[in-house]
């Protein structure tokens, strides 16, 4: 009893030892890939200057100062945005070599900035830049403009359909009728839709009635 | 000749995560050398870390080994692995940086208590990288081969 007592006790010793060896040998194999790392890191696309904007006749310049990713390392390219009260739209693109680009879609008659950002790669885009000193668009402003300034029931200047309504009598007037409606004299609605010059005169024919885009009211149903 | 493997692991100094010189700077981590009889043989590497990468840039990290051990030692490869970035939009994925393989003679023999300039591990930044990935710190796990030289 008591020698088969001491092959235990010799049977858990050598578990033991064995097991040591084990944790031994993963502790050296462990220390070997001792965690470490090289580390790079990525630039950033430089932020620009407010651009300046120059008006010469009616070509409008918006201008700024090219950066570089580093020496001799340029952007891709250049994107204006022209911001006109709360909204911002692309005014104009322009390449690494550009340090200009003009909008040709400003509005006229509009109060508005710009600011600038570079790109690089297919997904770096910059920041913007602070803005542009403030600049009204000059010119003409357009027709709709016209339209919803004297009418204070117009609602909202983008809808073509209900800017120059003068009551809610005349459903369909078109966007080029001037607000100053002249029923006696009526031409026909179809001349009132392709009047490109809002005159008095071209007024809508049928105020009255809800299908005046129609060329024949008179077969429209009734309500 | 007796063949150990050697697993090769570089710290670069944490120092330049702050600067923005476009100079690399250089760290002595340490690298461990292990073999089947639980004995430890430690060299170190140093490396330079590029920055100021971009989409397009191609930059190397240039590695020194020192072998402070009293036997030489043959390096038998050095590779390079993107394993994490600092900002959660960057993944580390090729498409946002990519680790070339190692530049330079293999195998590099190594002298007991010697230093020496081996080469280098390129990291380019492809035009696809994202744009989360401006201002990211890249970390490139290293590891390497190497043998112990019979006397």
């Amino acid at each position: 009893m008591r020698r088969f007592r001491s092959l235990i006790v010799a049977a858990g010793a050598t578990a033991m030892l064995a097991a040591g060896g084990g944790i031994a040998a993963w502790a050296s194999w462990s220390t070997g890939s001792n965690s470490a790392a090289a580390t790079a890191r990525s630039g950033r696309i430089p932020v620009i200057g407010p651009p300046q904007v120059e008006l010469s006749g009616d070509t409008l310049t918006i201008a700024w100062s090219p950066v570089q990713l580093a020496p001799g390392e340029p952007v891709d390219s250049y994107v204006v945005l022209r911001i006109d009260g709360s909204s911002a739209e692309v005014a104009c693109t322009a390449a690494a070599s550009a340090q200009s680009c003009d909008d040709d879609d400003a509005p006229a008659g509009r109060t508005v900035t710009y600011v600038v950002h570079a790109t690089r790669g297919a997904h770096w885009v910059g920041e913007n830049s602070e803005p542009s000193e403030e600049v009204l668009i000059p010119g003409l402003a357009t027709v709709s403009a016209l339209a919803d300034e004297p009418s204070a029931d117009a609602p909202e200047p983008p809808d073509a359909t209900k800017e120059a309504e003068p009551s809610g009598d005349s459903p369909h007037t078109s966007p080029q009728t001037s607000p100053q409606t002249s029923p006696e004299a009526s031409p026909t609605p179809s001349a009132t839709a392709s009047s490109s010059e809002p005159t008095p005169s071209a007024t809508p024919a049928e105020p009255a009635s809800p299908t005046s885009a129609d060329p024949d009211p008179g077969d429209t149903a009734q309500n | 000749m007796r063949v150990f493997v050697a697993a090769t692991t570089i710290v670069m100094s944490t120092a330049l995560l702050g600067g923005a010189s476009p100079s690399g700077g250089t760290s002595g981590p340490e690298m461990v050398l292990t073999h089947g009889a639980y004995r430890h043989y430690g060299f170190t590497i140093s490396g330079t870390s590029p920055r100021g990468l971009y989409p397009g840039a191609v930059k190397p990290i240039r590695l020194t080994l020192v072998n402070p051990s009293a036997f030489s030692l043959r390096v038998t490869a050095v590779r390079g692995r993107l394993t994490a970035t600092s900002r959660p939009g960057c993944r580390p994925i090729s498409s946002n940086l990519s680790i070339g393989g190692f530049t330079g003679r293999l195998p590099i023999t190594m002298r007991p208590a010697s230093r020496k300039s081996v080469g280098s591990v390129a990291v380019s930044m492809p035009n696809s990288v994202a744009n989360a990935c401006q201002g990211a710190t890249f970390t490139i796990l290293l590891t390497g081969d190497a043998t112990k030289v019979g006397r």
